[in-house]
Parts: structure tokens; sequence; C-alpha cells
């Protein structure tokens, strides 16, 4: 067994693109007994098959032996943690997988919004925190001021941390020495009963589900029947193990401290909720590690097929996606304009880009999908409360006692000169301020409470164009408040089409139908007819724009008796019809839907 | 009487290219026009034997600019569709661009059997020739038409871009004004549509700088009525002439007629199959058989009929059509002309000029009702 002096576990922590991969890559190649060219060709290998197999993103944690200075074997293991303020819950219990994090910061960038919520969080979960200092290649890097700033911002020493490029192979062995001298070995009990806690979870088409854990007390054997304390979940282990850079190896039991797998033929992620308490069936812990939550939706959206025939295509692969990302929910849904799609639930806004990518991506899909929504609760009058994730089910107004949205508390971190375009937006945004604090002379932290549904469209992108891409965004969810909401209809040819109804605030609602209205009106294809466009409130008509009739087409001649310039037309332009929507007798294009979520300019 | 049959001879060369233009040719020097007339005249004789070949209703030089071979390589080629079998009422038409043949060519062309000219214009207004990369200016389409007359021609058409830059209505009436003067009995009037690596479409990215669809609506339109107005009657989307004046050839296309197309880029619809010779080198290499060279084209009549008499006044005939087709076409044509956009004939419908510029709509539409 495994001496847990010997054991070191630890995760990264980074803004994006400050190179937490990069340094990853390092320390597995350092640590390798293979070439560093083999490896990563494995690697890459690996990850291939794995997407072939519909498994998506490789192992999140791996086992490395390390032969340190001192001339002893350390056992590092390093577990990866999910990059994005929608993960924020995964990347909490990913961390208290752990003892100790480092904390990259990219040399010429310096401390970001990330840095600082990802280091609060590692902070919170008890973990030492171990700067590194990367990309010290770089013209524009200046490390006493990346030091400087984790001292002034953060708060932690950074005066001895290891000054690398992991781009370029710099100084890595000073990382792992420092991992060494400065993480803390695991404590644990091995006699105890059996608590470890799943970070990360698999599925595997050969072997169900595979669980990645860390034991915290007692002992896990091949052969034992464990339980999910959360889930209730019985399973017996077929097989347990350390995750090498090469692959899973197998071993038959491991210990406190044991960063490892197990499969037990689990057919679904479900069963294996990131955040649960593994223990032994029959000798089960009295309480099992705090902080388990559900994975939450925070984001609704409808997702149709472009081509209605492959609505069960979809289903599959909604369906495939879900083996390997127990957050994502759907459930069928139709509209009048789009068919048959999915109503589908997010932890986000990057979580919904996603999965929307992956399936054009990953399963060839076109696909249509809705302006995204919140989850609203309704009191209605009757006293009966309900929650509302699709602006179709809003209730009639007349029946309304009070609405609720969600608020997020926002930290943005932007330099000095962007704070005023950031309020003007967050202003717009119906942000409630609640203040700036000057982290050091080129960095501001500008503190807002949203309305999430302000955020959910294009909060991020307006963010990043008006600040040249400086400023970084990270938000969490804190309560519902009662708001003046409203829905808004749009008739196309005086037809509501369902699909782009949307909840918009009272304050909102004419400007933003005046914006909607003419966003179609861009977008709607000229038809063979005049199209008016409204957008309306209760039956009451609160924009209007009109598409003038298409009068021309391209003509193409047929030269020489050539026809088939014509008949490309032709079929572009079936091409095009066929992708179209036909609401009532109006076509409607991908873009037009996709224009309704657009706002900003 | 048999089934009308036409050839088309394909010159691939021109003094200069023009600035819109994506048809295939390229300047010649004589050794070129030569080996390529030869190669041209062995094609056409190895016509003869052919199944199914009957004598040629209409022979049509189109190019490039065929007048740059010279009078006596284009009589040696019509000479050589003789000998395979022309019709004794034959139309015989040859393009040719303003100031490229003069009066004694064409009487010399004339006297050869070519009875019809079709005369490349473009337009009447100087700054539109020079944007458009014509070497010719009004006063030549003037001379190059009354040279015509005077050889002999009755048979004379002149050509007319519309949607060209900075072009307004007036500007369009003028030209259509000053054609009519040339007492020419054929036009054509095509819309300028960029094709992508010619320099008009470098001078004009994604068409802007161009009048929008509105604007070109508004000229076609206008000079279509012009043109009928003055007894032109619009006979296709972009032809229009005195009765008695249509092209004989250019209507085969658009009733599926039969045709042989001989050159490279020259197509062909012949013995039930569309085929064609591909652009480039290759036409004059050594044959064993006349079609060596070609590639099918896909073939769909159903389709093709739907979309080419669309194209003319006669219109769709619907009982040519399958059952499934001709009910869409119906239905579809049917809503259209409640707007004003077709009309029906004996048959069935035809489109009205509004109609024709919505075309690509209208018919795409039936074919996605009829065929899904």
């Amino acid at each position: 067994m495994s001496n847990t002096e010997n054991i070191r576990n630890f995760s990264i922590i980074a803004h994006i693109d400050h190179g937490k991969s990069t340094l990853a890559d390092r320390l597995l190649e350092a640590c390798s007994a293979v070439s560093s060219r083999d490896m990563t060709d494995q690697l890459l290998d690996n990850m291939e098959l794995e997407r072939e197999r519909g498994i998506t993103i490789k192992a999140r944690a791996v086992n490395l032996n390390y032969t340190a200075a001192d001339g002893k074997t350390y056992e590092l293991n390093l577990i990866d943690t999910p990059g994005h303020v929608d993960f924020n819950y995964e990347v909490s219990r990913s961390l208290r997988a752990c003892e100790a994090a480092l904390l990259v910061v990219d040399a010429s960038q310096g401390v970001e919004a990330q840095t600082l919520s990802n280091t609060y969080l590692a902070v919170d979960n008890g973990l030492e925190i171990l700067p590194v200092i990367n990309k010290i290649d770089l013209p524009a890097a200046d490390v006493p001021r990346a030091k400087k700033e984790i001292e002034d911002i953060i708060g932690i020493l950074a005066e001895d941390a290891p000054c690398i490029s992991a781009k370029q192979g710099l100084n890595i062995p000073d990382v792992l020495e420092r991992i060494v001298r400065d993480v803390p070995p695991p404590k644990g009990d091995p006699d105890a009963p059996l608590k470890a806690l799943i970070f990360d979870s698999q599925y595997d088409p050969y072997r169900g589900v595979i669980v990645f854990f860390r034991i915290f007390d007692g002992t896990l054997r091949t052969g034992d029947t464990v339980h999910m304390m959360a889930t209730g979940a019985d399973f017996d282990v077929v097989e347990i193990g350390k995750m090498h850079p090469l692959g899973l190896a197998p071993c038959g039991e491991l210990g406190p401290g044991c960063v490892g797998y197990l499969t037990a033929s689990i057919k679904s992620l479900r069963d294996t909720a990131v955040g649960d308490t593994v223990t032994l069936a029959a000798r089960p812990a009295a309480e099992p590690l705090p902080g388990y939550r559900k994975a939450q939706s925070m984001v609704f959206s409808g997702i149709y097929p472009d081509d209605g025939s492959r609505y069960p295509d979809l289903r599959d692969a909604l369906e495939k996606l879900q083996l390997n990302d127990a957050a994502l929910s759907f459930e069928p849904e139709t509209s009048a304009a789009l068919g048959f799609g999915f109503r589908c639930g997010f932890l986000g806004l990057l979580h919904m880009e996603i999965i929307q990518e992956r399936l054009e991506r990953e399963f060839n899909f076109d696909i249509i999908t809705t302006a995204p929504s919140v989850i609203y609760k309704v009191r209605l009058r009757s006293g009966e409360e309900v929650t509302i994730d699709n602006p179709q089910n809003w209730p009639d107004p007349a029946g309304i006692d009070c609405a609720f949205e969600p608020f997020v508390r926002a930290s943005i971190i932007t330099p000095p000169e962007y704070v005023g375009s950031i309020m003007e937006l967050c202003q717009e945004r119906r942000g409630i301020h609640k203040g700036i604090d000057y982290l050091d002379p080129d960095r501001v932290e500008v503190r807002y409470e949203l309305p999430l549904n302000e955020i959910i469209y294009d909060f991020f992108d307006s963010l990043k164009s008006r600040t040249k891409g400086y400023a970084s965004l990270d938000y969490e969810l804190i309560d519902y408040r009662p708001s003046q909401l409203l829905k808004l209809d749009i008739l196309l040819n005086g037809e509501p089409v369902d699909a782009l109804s949307f909840i918009v605030h009272s304050d909102k609602a004419y400007a933003r139908a005046r914006k909607i209205a003419e966003r179609l009106k861009d977008n709607i294809p000229r038809q063979l007819f005049e199209i008016p466009v409204q957008a309306a409130v209760g039956g009451k008509i609160i924009a209007r724009e009109t598409v003038k009739a298409l009068r021309k087409d391209v003509l193409a001649k047929c030269y020489g008796g050539d026809i088939t310039r014509k008949k490309k037309l032709l079929e572009k332009q079936k091409e095009g019809k066929k992708r179209m929507r036909s609401v009532g007798s109006v076509n409607l294009s991908h873009e037009a839907f996709m224009a309704v979520l657009k706002l900003d300019e | 009487m048999s089934e009308p049959l036409g050839l088309y001879l394909h010159v691939p060369f021109c003094r200069a290219k023009c600035r819109y233009c994506d048809f295939f040719s390229a300047p010649g020097d004589e050794a070129a026009q030569e080996a390529y007339t030869g190669a041209l005249i062995r094609r056409i004789r190895a016509l003869r034997g052919l199944a199914g070949l009957r004598p040629f209703s209409s022979v049509y030089f189109g190019g490039g600019t065929p007048t740059v071979l010279g009078r006596a390589r284009l009589v040696r080629l019509l000479d050589a569709a003789a000998d395979v079998g022309l019709a004794p009422d034959a139309e015989v038409s040859v393009e040719a661009n303003p100031a490229t043949v003069d009066r004694a060519g064409l009487a010399a062309l004339r006297r050869a059997g070519f009875n019809r000219l079709s005369v490349g214009a473009q337009s009447f207004d100087p700054g539109e020739l020079a944007l458009l990369g014509r070497l010719h200016g009004p006063d030549d389409v003037r001379r190059t038409v009354s040279d015509a007359f005077a050889a002999g021609f009755e048979n004379v058409s002149l050509d007319l871009m519309l949607g060209l830059p900075g072009q307004t209505v007036p500007r369009v009436l003028s030209s259509v004004r000053a054609a009519l003067e040339t007492g020419v009995s054929h036009l054509s009037a095509y819309c300028l549509k960029l094709e992508p690596g010619t320099p008009m479409a470098r001078d004009y990215p994604d068409g802007r700088g161009l009048p929008d669809g509105d604007e070109t609506a508004d000229a076609y339109l206008a000079a279509a009525a012009a043109l009928s107005g003055a007894g032109l009657e619009q006979y296709e989307i972009s032809n229009f002439a005195r009765p008695g004046r249509a092209c004989r050839h250019n209507l085969l296309y658009w009733t599926l007629g039969e045709y042989v197309g001989l050159g490279p880029s020259a197509h062909s619809d012949f013995g039930g199959r569309r085929f064609y010779f591909p652009r480039g080198a290759g036409f004059s290499a050594p044959f064993s058989s006349v079609f060596d060279g070609t590639l099918p084209e896909e073939t769909d009549r159903e389709e093709e009929r739907v979309m080419l008499s669309l194209r003319t006044a006669a219109g769709l005939d619907l009982s040519s059509l399958a059952p499934e087709t001709a009910r869409a076409a119906a239905e579809v044509l049917s809503a259209v002309a409640a707007r004003g956009l077709a009309a029906p004939t004996e048959t069935g419908f035809r489109l009205t000029p509004e109609g024709f510029l919505v075309s690509n709509q209208i018919i795409s539409e039936i074919l996605l009702k009829g065929m899904s």
C-alpha cells in the first residue's frame, strides 16, 4: 500500500489561455518514462479513439511518478479542472480532491477575473496556493509586475514562485520540486469506513461509467460493493486503478489520499453525480463528504433540427452527449414554427454554446436554437407558484400576481480606462452597481448585480467588444427578485411565431421590440409578397416593420444551350428554400431566428 | 417535315476580354485560328452519318467573337456545315462585335449564306461601354448595323445590358431608343450578373456599387415596356422581336429541341442526352468519333421543361408534365398570377415581365412542391 507521505494531490488553476494545459503537458512529459514525442502521439491517438467512440474529453486526472532531488519517488496526482464560470461547481469538486493548487499566471497579462475567482474557490476549499509565473519567454512578460499583482491582489507570497515557460519547457523541474516540497501530503485513516469523493465521471461504451474519485478515508478493493451516498445506488466494483499518462492501470486496492478510478458496469452517469461520496455498502460512512449539490440548469433554449426529418437523429445525438455530460438536460417540445425539437437545459451560456457546437461539428447537424431563457418564477393570483423555462408557457398576464427573475453577482476585471463603458453596459442591462475596487494601477474590479436574463443574450460579446477583449467576467447566481416581466410576441404576416417569443423587462419592452422587428426585417429574405413584422405585448402591437416584396432574382442566360448555370441557380434556391422554415406563408431562415439573439450593435 | 436540329459552333477568340465576361475565349494568332478552324471543320465533317442526323434548321456561330476569325474562315465553316446538310430555309446566325467587321465583309458573309447578325452593342452610353471594357463606341454600333442592312441582312439583333453601375431608368431607356432607331428587328436585354473571377466581380465585391434588385427591376420593366410599345414582342425573359424574327436557334434551347454544339464549352442536347465539350485544350486533338472528349451532363426532362418553358412567352403547357408536377405548377402559378406575376394561357400559364424577374423563386417553388 502506498505511503500517503509520498502522495501529492494538486490541480492547476489559471485564467483562460494562461497556459494551464501546456504546463500540464510539460509535467506529464517530465515524469513520463516514454519520450515526449511518443507520449504526445500516444495521447493524441487515445483522444482520437475516444472521440470515435463518442467519448469527449481526455481523462481529467493523471497519476505521475516523479523522482525528486531528494532521491525519493513521489506519486503526483494532477487533477484537471474545467476552465469556465459555467462549471464552477465541477471546479470546486475537483479542487476538493486536492491539497494544493498551482496558480498559473501569465507574465504578460497578470491577474485576471478567473485567476481571482478560481483562487478564491481554491482557498475556500482549504488548498495551499503555489503561484507559478508562466510565459516568461514573451517579449511583453513582466515578471516583477505579475508577482506584485499576485501579492497585492490575491495576498499570497510570490517572491520565490517558479518562473517558467511551459511552451518552451523552461524551468519545469522547479515546479515539480515545489510540488514535492510545498503540497501537503494527504491525511486519512486506511481502516476507517470508506469516503471517496467523485470529481468526474465518463461514459465508456464498453465498460460503462468510469468514475474518478479521491479517497479521503478507508480502503477500496476490487470486488467491493460500493454505495453512492447521494444517489443511493449500489454497485459491485469490477475494476479499480490509477490513471497513467498512457491509459488506465488497474490495481487491487487504493487507500487514503489515492486518486483513482473504478468501473462497475454502471449504465448511467446519473448514478455517479460529481460531488457524491462513494462508501462501502457493507460498512458505510456515517456522514458523506460535505458540499454535494445537484447540477442545476440555469439557461434553457429550444434546439430544433434544421431538417425536420432528422428529429430522431437529434434525440440520439443529445442522448449521446448526455452520456458524458450529466449537466445537459432535454425534453421534447414542439413549436408551431419549428416543428419537433427539444427544450434543453444548460449550466450557462458557454455550456449551451459547447453543446450547440458539438451537435453541429460532431453530429453534423444544422440546428436552429431559440432565444435562451432563464428560469422565471411566477406567483399566480390563485396563490400557485410556477417556474417557467420557456416563454411559450408564460401565464396569462391577468392571472399573474408577481413574477421573479434570477440575479447574479458579477465581477468584471478590466483596465481602468474601460470602467466607464462597462458601467454603461451594466446599467443598460439593468445592473445594480455594488462597488469598484482598484486592485492595482492597471486593474479594476467592477462589481454588479445583474439579472441573469440580461447576461445570457450577448453580454459577454458586448463586454469584449467594448474593452478590446481586455475585460474578464465571472458571475454566480445569488437569488430571485420580483420584476416587471412581460412576454413579447413576434407576428409575421399577422401570425404569431411561437419560437420567437421571449420574456423581457417592461422598461425594455419597447426598445427591444423595435430592435427585434428591425433585425427580423433585415434577416427575413424578401419573398414574393410583402410581410409585416410586428412585435406585440398582450395583443398590443408595439413595433412594426415591413419586409418588402422581392422584385428580382439573379437571371441566368442559357447561352449556347448551356442550361447548367440556370440549373445551378435553381439548385441553390431550392437548397435555400429547404433550409427555411415555413411559418404560415412566410419562409424564415436560420439567420432570422439567430438575429433575435443579437441585440447589441 | 423533320424535327428541327440546331448546330452551334463556338469560336473561342476575342480581341480582348470584356470585364464582365467569363465565357470561354482567348486571343488567338493567325496560326491558332487556322488550326482551330481546321479542327472545327474536321468535327463538323465527322457529324456525317451520325444516327439521327438531319439537315440543320439553324446554325449559330457564337463565342468569343466569331468575326475575329475573318470572313474566309467563317465561310469555310458554314460550307462544311452545308456539306453535312443544311435545310433550305435554315437560319444562319453569326455574332459580331461592332467594328470587327466591315460592309464588304458582311456582304461576303451574306452571300455565303449567313442571314442573321447579332451585334453585341451592350449599351449606347460611352461611359457604360468603357466600364464594361468594350472596344467600341455607340457610333460603331450604328455603323455596323447600317452596314449589315446595306450588305443585305434583314434579320439583325442587338444585345443590351441592364443593371450596370450608375444605370438609371432614363439612361436605360435612351439606350433602348437608340437601339430601336437603328431599325433592328430583334433585341436581347440581359441583366448583368457578376461572374466570380471576372474583373468586374473584383471591382464590385458582393455587388456593392451596382444598382440593387429594385432598381434593376425598374430598368428591366421600363425596357420591356418600351420594346413592346415599339412592336418588339417579348418572347423570352431577355429576348424581344418583331413578329417572325424570334431567333429560331435559341428557341430550340427553351423548347427542349435538339442541338449539337461543337467547340470547347459548347453544349449539346442530342439523341436524348445532354453533353458538352469541356473548356480548355483537347478539342483540337485527333478523335475517333465526333463526340470524343465530351462529358455527360445530368438530364431531368421534367425539371428542364418547367424551368425552360417558363422563360418563354408561350409558357408552360401543363399537359406536358407528370401529374404531380402539373398539380404543383398549377398551384404555385395560380397563386402568383393573383399577384400579377403570371397569366393563364390556353394550355397552362406564362410568366409576366414582373414574373420573369422572380422566375427562380417561382420555378424552384414548383420543383420543390412537385418533386417532394
